[in-house]
């Protein structure tokens, strides 16, 4: 099993930017596979579906609360997509006996995103992030200058974000949010992975000009 | 030293915006540190991607977030065990509904019939009233049209009936004289 770990990055850095996240690909072998956990909670261990929960938190509440507006709707979308995602693999259980390596993770963003989609799409709403947060920071001292470039600049990409196409937005928000590997998002998204990259560069042309300023 | 490498910079430019947004192929990750090291004009690039994408990732979770999330595995295994007891006594909701209707059935199937051709109470009613030849009025038309005629001539305060009833003016029916 291909189970990937992200290494915390280093925080502090110089102008206040984030430190390059560092990703490594960690091969299966040290700890229990989420399909091994599946298959003990099925046969009645209730800890290994707290295991699999935990495991997973993360990424499935990071990839849904881009579609929420109000907090605590996140992890109940969280946990509406491990449920969805737990009885899918009950099915796919009970139909071949067994479970694709790495499926149930698949599975879970898959769902985690439609779940996310189908909310944002009751709501009406699509979340572009605190830039209502940033520009309500007092602008005083020696950083009000920077602070209101980075809101202006924060404005702009914004903007951007909403005038890309449905795909291009998915591609960089599983990436950015999710930390997700081209070959996920394409799964999550049922692409190739070369078409991933290419609505990500795409998008991200874009929105690199619009921080720049060159772009309305 | 070694001097810069150039002539790979266009090809680092999308490894970096990847870089920047999430994780990197092993052998990907490890071509663009080793043209990093030297090349200052990508160092920089690499900046610029990571403010972008700072700027359109969210903020981290709140506080009430990260509570939320700690409750998480507790919750949904209750949200799981809650669905798991609903499915299970569906089966016998469903059959206990089924005989409810068979029940239904079975009892308006075997209720006694009545008998054809006894007038129901309706139909008696109906056999008293008054025929359109016998009445003063005929209706020959459609009931808009008598709305219409009932519109345009407000009844009197105190009309009389043929059978002697008289409507007075408090609207009480009261017998009038048929002595």
């Amino acid at each position: 099993m291909l189970a990937r770990a992200m290494t915390e990055p280093g925080d502090a850095v110089p102008g206040g930017r984030r430190a390059p996240r560092a990703w490594t690909l960690i091969t299966g072998g040290g700890g229990i596979s989420d399909e091994a956990l599946l298959a003990d909670f099925f046969s009645g261990n209730s800890r290994a579906f707290g295991e699999l929960v935990s495991r997973h938190q993360r990424l499935v509440h990071a990839l849904v609360r881009r579609y929420v507006s109000r907090p605590e709707d996140a992890a109940d979308l969280a946990q509406a997509a491990f449920l969805r995602a737990f009885a899918a693999v009950r099915r796919s259980l009970g139909r071949q006996g067994g479970t694709q390596t790495g499926l149930f993770r698949a599975w879970l963003v898959r769902i985690a995103v439609n779940v996310g989609k189908n909310h944002a799409r009751d709501i009406g709403r699509w979340r572009f992030e605190s830039a209502e947060v940033l520009a309500e920071a007092p602008a005083t001292g020696p950083d009000a200058v920077a602070l209101l470039e980075r809101a202006e600049q924060r404005r702009r990409v914004r903007a951007a974000m909403a005038c890309l196409s449905a795909r291009q937005r998915e591609v960089v928000t599983l990436r950015v949010d999710g930390g997700l590997a081209f070959k996920e998002v394409a799964a999550a998204l049922r692409i190739t992975e070369n078409n991933a990259k290419v609505h990500f560069h795409h998008a991200v042309r874009r929105l690199k000009a619009a921080m720049e300023g060159e772009e309305g | 030293m070694s001097a810069p490498d150039f002539t790979h910079c266009a090809e680092m430019e999308a490894l970096l915006a990847e870089r920047a947004s999430g994780p990197l192929e092993a052998a990907e990750a490890a071509a663009l540190s080793r043209h990093l090291l030297g090349c200052a004009p990508c160092q920089a690039a690499a900046g610029h991607w990571e403010t972008l994408f700072s700027l359109v990732a969210l903020a981290p979770p709140t506080l009430k977030e990260e509570a939320a999330l700690r409750d998480l595995p507790a919750r949904t295994l209750l949200a799981w065990r809650l669905r798991e007891d609903r499915f299970r006594r569906l089966p016998a909701l469903v059959a206990a509904g089924l005989l409810a209707a068979a029940a239904v059935v079975f009892v308006l199937w075997h209720s006694p019939q009545q008998p054809v051709g006894e007038p129901s109470a309706p139909l008696a009613v109906a056999a008293e009233m008054p025929s359109a030849a016998e009445a003063d009025w005929t209706l020959d038309g459609t009931s808009s049209e008598l709305d219409e005629v009932d519109a345009a001539e407000p009844a009197s305060e105190d009309a009389t009936l043929d059978d002697g009833l008289a409507l007075e003016g408090d609207g009480a029916f009261s017998l009038g004289d048929s002595g």
